[in-house]
């Protein structure tokens, strides 16, 4: 195989990608509205996944989460390891950088990031020691939680 | 290769149906997202006990993308090498899409060129995976709601190239062949009547919703009538060694999980006792 046909093809390929979920402009020959519908369909896809993976996002924006998160996706594309998960901690970032994020929205964020870290490849899961506290905005007191390697995790105030 | 192993009646196994999944008998196998243990995570629990009770599973990727002119990672197929192992697969499958490229990840299969160069780039790729997986590998055929311009070649004869320069099976998803016949047209019995049958590993079949004229294939709705029909067809030509449910949304409630399987389980019967019967009547003269 002759490395500039697939140079070729590889551009062709990016050309229609970016298309699909960067808002690029629709390469020549394809069928335009169906290119469209195709682009809406993969937002709807990452939305539903979300939904079904994380049901707290779409519970606590409520009404909102359709018209939200349909907003990040046409702007953000997945994040490099494509799991559902990882785009809903980038929807949170998202979210946090139009306006401060809510309290439930908060402790999402950050049990996520207790939890897991994002990677390429995937998402891991963080095993060390941790103690890590956030303070509630909306009202008094704080979220805590302590992890001790091979004895557990705990949670205070994130009820 | 010709696909060998048998095994009959499969699913995909999700959590939220690993209920209904534990209490049916007679699934031979059931499929798992290949990408949930990428990282190295263990079998949960009701898997290891389908596998006990002799089920088998097939480990299902949507990441390598196949069907990519930029080269796969390495590590991709590693890790679809050590899920297999991990589960003891008798084979893998994954699809001829692609899902990358320009650094953008699409989340979903996307259809590639079905020209010459994608052909030979395709093949060059799949000689590169079987060459690291200790088991075969079975491509899926997937839906799309467009085509690419100037296309050189028809699905049959496309994936009919592929399979003549590879040793890799066919994962046939009766319903992506219905789904693109709604969608973009063709007939989908010349498509079977088509394809060389006898590389079939296994089949997937679903169901989908059709929006502003459009046939969506969620995996979120009952199988359409069609679809059982279509599945008929298929084992009126060939036996296939394996048929399954691939249920990802809206989950159904055990009462109509079972009847879905039990209907898919009809299907194949009915369209085996028409090949056994045609069979039969063929060479009836020749026995008397």
């Amino acid at each position: 195989m002759n490395e500039q046909t697939r140079q070729r093809v590889a551009q062709a390929q990016a050309d229609l990608m970016r298309a699909l979920v960067a808002n690029g402009p629709i390469p020549a020959g394809f069928d335009d509205s169906r290119v469209r519908i195709a682009a809406r369909s993969l937002v709807n896809k990452r939305r539903n996944a979300l939904a079904r993976i994380w049901p707290r996002l779409p519970t606590i924006l409520g009404d909102k989460y359709i018209e939200l998160f349909n907003a990040y996706a046409m702007a953000n594309p997945m994040p490099e390891c494509a799991i559902p998960k990882a785009d809903g901690r980038a929807f949170l970032r998202w979210l946090e950088s139009q306006k401060p994020l809510s309290d439930a929205a908060r402790i999402e964020a950050f049990a996520f990031d207790a939890r897991f870290s994002v990677t390429s490849r995937g998402i891991g899961r963080r095993r060390g020691f941790l103690l890590s506290w956030m303070r509630r905005n909306e009202a008094p007191g704080s979220v805590i939680v302590l992890r001790i390697p091979w004895l557990g995790e705990w949670w205070w105030g994130a009820g | 290769m010709t696909s060998s192993c048998s095994l009959g009646l499969g699913i995909g196994w999700r959590g939220e149906l690993a209920h209904a999944i534990h209490r049916r008998a007679d699934l031979g196998f059931v499929e798992i997202l290949a990408e949930d243990f990428f990282l190295g995570e263990p079998l949960p629990a009701p898997l290891l006990q389908l596998q006990q009770r002799g089920v088998r599973i097939v480990p299902h990727g949507i990441s390598l993308s196949l069907g990519s002119a930029e080269p796969i990672d390495s590590w991709r197929i590693d890790a679809l090498a050590n899920v297999a192992q991990l589960v003891q697969a008798p084979l893998v499958s994954e699809h001829l899409a692609f899902v990358r490229a320009g650094g953008l990840e699409s989340g979903h299969l996307l259809p590639i060129p079905r020209t010459r160069d994608m052909l030979a780039i395709l093949i060059e790729n799949i000689h590169q995976v079987e060459a690291e997986l200790p088991v075969p590998l079975a491509l899926e055929n997937v839906s799309t709601l467009f085509d690419w311009p100037g296309n050189e070649m028809d699905e049959a004869a496309f994936l009919t190239e592929i399979l003549e320069h590879t040793e890799s099976l066919l994962l046939l998803d009766i319903e992506n062949i219905y789904a693109n016949a709604r969608n973009l047209g063709g007939d989908p019995l010349a498509l079977l009547d088509a394809l060389p049958l006898n590389r079939v590993a296994y089949v997937h079949i679903a169901g989908g919703i059709e929006k502003e004229g459009i046939y969506h294939d969620t995996h979120a709705q009952p199988i359409p009538n069609d679809v059982f029909a279509l599945l008929e067809e298929l084992c009126a030509r060939a036996a296939v060694p394996g048929v399954m449910l691939e249920r990802d949304d809206r989950f159904p409630s055990d009462v109509e999980l079972n009847t879905e399987l039990d209907a898919i389980a009809a299907a194949t019967r009915r369209g085996a006792a028409r090949r056994t019967s045609a069979e039969y009547t063929h060479h009836a003269p020749m026995q008397a």
